[in-house]
């Protein structure tokens, strides 16, 4: 029995070896491994959702979607990442836990000659090359442009010449993605309504911490004006603890648009979320990806999929429509 | 440490009470609170006013909860680290009553707490039937009420309550949060109950002692099943007044709050290895957590010092108290 499956394994890698050897024909069927998050992320969830069904509606393509048990699990994540490679797929989809875990895993992928595509800016492109991961493109927003969008809605919102204090809640300390839209607000707000004094802090991407984090900050500064979290869950956090204090005129803008914003939103508590649609990232990807290998040709390394503002008035009027991508 | 003593000299002497100074409020815990206290009022003008005092009793109410029920299973010389996610299970519960399932409203507050209960049974029935340590089993009971969190709910936060589940959160009568005045309420008649009650000393003397208790009939087991109930309701009823907080059931909530629940009690003098323990001291201790954690905010500090702080506070406290024990022997 043990030789059994020994042998059968060894034919299906060879057999592997020589299909990802050959050109890809049109009849012929491609395997994408995705490496994901934790799909207790509904951000993740709507990823996964995004990649099967492109995968599905093109047809001729097999998706591998492996997942860890939560945001914290990088060895898990590099363990799923190595098991892939055995699978020999012709391209890996991966939103990193971090950006240095994966790098021996997709270095090996980038000597088999795999694509790589990262998802939201999870890798750092100058680790990635040192460590001779190429990476085929990035999909997803610039959290830079994404904190930068969230600015010019606050502003908007306020009017005139906005001044006082604003609270940006970034998540865990050290992730890159919660920095740099943190970051891109702040350049952003510096720019448009100098007025404006910002604090930050660090709302681990929990909701109660966020609902503390808001109302220590309201007992320093109970003029606050807006509130900017990197994602939904911290900014539900921050608009439950000001409609709690009786703030319920202070904007509070999230990142993301997932289900549960979306619903706060309708119902008139959450300000705003600036929608990243996780769903067409995960579907553009491998939309992109089957291109690409099928027909050939060179992609550009970052692979914008859009952004928009999403409030109670966009969802009345259902014209944005990005709306449809929501999940 | 259990008190080897009355354990080597047999059965009798065990009949003993627990001594009077282990009831007893460790000062040094309220001194750490009064310093920490005068520090940030000193730091900060937004530090010490009503507004904000209501808002620091808000904000450790989650923890302090859980830690009262610690506070019972860490005096009887257990542990139990499940509260983190029996409070998202319980949470999840409640939201599903109230919101997904559409029953009525005040429904969510019996079953939330009867969700703590129950886990906290199973694991109390596992510890003294199976014999099996309380380490153990609650690491355990940690990884499946989290995951039975994350499965019914597939992931997902349940977001958006009835109205009236949302005020046990964010209502303010007489500005009091009402979170803040559940826990004091609480906090009051769990006191009377471990100072004044049978059951309290009985914690107590197991705590200390379990080989004696046994021997003056007190009836460990189902003792020991009862506390582990009691901190699992704990854990229910903040999981309920989170949800309600944050106006979402939330399977992810409660991370490592078990281990913020155990440092609230042992910075407020409980005995880590049991027969030690009292309310106000450990109401204290996550004081002095929820100070820090306020005061660090309100002075805009990264939350790295918060976790450094935290760490030396615990440490501090514990070493204070050992310096004071020498110093009366």
């Amino acid at each position: 029995m043990k030789t059994f499956l020994n042998s059968t394994a060894l034919a299906a890698l060879v057999l592997g070896i020589a299909a990802s050897a050959s050109p890809v024909a049109a009849q012929e069927s491609l395997l994408f491994g995705a490496i994901l998050k934790t799909p207790a992320n509904p951000h993740w969830n709507a990823m996964s959702q995004g990649i099967t069904d492109a995968a599905e509606e093109i047809g001729g393509i097999e998706v591998v979607v492996s997942t860890v048990a939560s945001e914290g699990a990088a060895e898990q994540q590099l363990n799923n990442c190595e098991s892939m490679l055995l699978r020999e797929p012709d391209a890996l989809i991966v939103g990193a836990i971090n950006s240095n875990i994966l790098l021996p895993c997709l270095q090996r992928a980038t000597e088999q000659g795999i694509a790589i595509v990262d998802l939201d800016y999870n890798l750092d492109r100058v680790i990635a090359e040192s460590a001779g991961v190429e990476v085929t493109f990035t999909a997803g927003n610039d959290g830079n442009d994404t904190g930068g969008v969230g600015a010019d809605f606050v502003v908007e919102q306020l009017g005139g010449e906005p001044s006082g204090p604003v609270l940006v809640i970034e998540g865990l300390p050290g992730n890159p993605v919660g920095a740099a839209r943190g970051e891109g607000f702040r350049a952003r707000l510096a720019e448009i309504a100098p007025g404006l004094e910002v604090t930050t802090l660090n709302g681990d991407w929990d909701r109660g911490k966020s609902a503390d984090i808001t109302n220590d900050t309201l007992q320093r500064t109970p003029d606050l004006q807006a509130v900017f979290a990197a994602n939904d869950t911290m900014a539900l956090g921050a608009a439950e603890a000001l409609l709690a204090a009786g703030h319920d005129d202070v904007p509070v803008v999230g990142v993301d648009g997932s289900a549960d914003a979306i619903e706060s939103i309708r119902s008139g508590r959450l300000t705003a979320t600036v929608g990243q649609f996780p769903y067409l990232v995960g579907k553009r990807s491998v939309e992109l990806l089957n291109d690409m290998i099928r027909n050939g040709g060179e992609l550009d390394t970052y692979q914008g999929t859009g952004q928009s503002v999403i409030t109670q008035e966009v969802l009345e009027a259902g014209t944005d429509e990005m709306i449809q991508y929501l999940r | 440490m259990p008190n080897t003593e009355a354990a080597s000299s047999g059965a009798s002497p065990a009949s003993a009470a627990v001594p009077r100074n282990k009831g007893a409020l460790r000062v040094e815990s309220l001194i750490v609170l009064a310093i920490l206290v005068a520090v940030m009022a000193f730091a900060s003008p937004y530090f010490f006013t009503v507004p904000n005092i209501l808002n620091v009793v808000l904000a450790t109410s989650t923890i302090g909860i859980l830690a009262l029920g610690a506070t019972f299973v860490i005096g009887s010389a257990g542990i139990d680290l499940s509260v983190g996610s029996i409070l998202a299970f319980a949470g999840v519960i409640g939201a599903l009553v109230a919101s997904t399932l559409g029953l009525p409203w005040w429904l969510a507050i019996p079953a939330a707490v009867l969700a703590g209960a129950f886990a906290g049974w199973i694991n109390g029935l596992v510890i003294t039937y199976g014999n099996v340590p309380a380490f153990v089993v609650t690491l355990g009971m940690m990884g499946v009420a989290r995951g039975v969190a994350l499965l019914i709910t597939d992931g997902q936060a349940i977001y958006g309550l009835p109205a009236p589940l949302i005020w046990l959160g964010q209502g303010r009568p007489f500005g009091i949060p009402v979170p803040a005045l559940v826990f004091i309420v609480v906090a009051i008649i769990l006191h009377f109950v471990l100072s004044y009650t049978r059951f309290g000393r009985h914690t107590l003397i197991i705590g200390d002692n379990e080989r004696g208790a046994r021997a003056m009939g007190v009836p460990v087991r189902s003792l020991r099943i009862k506390i582990y109930i009691l901190s699992g309701m704990m854990a229910g009823l903040a999981g309920l007044l989170t949800t309600a907080r944050v106006n979402a059931g939330d399977p992810t909530a409660g991370m490592t709050f078990e281990l913020s629940a155990i440092t609230a009690a042992i910075i407020g003098g409980t005995n880590l290895f049991g027969g030690r323990a009292t309310i106000l001291g450990t109401v204290i201790g996550a004081l002095i957590m929820g100070v820090l954690q306020n005061g660090l905010n309100l002075l805009a500090i990264p939350s790295f010092w918060q976790q450094i702080s935290i760490g030396v506070v615990l440490v501090a406290a514990v070493w204070l108290d050992q310096f004071a024990k020498r110093g009366r022997e």
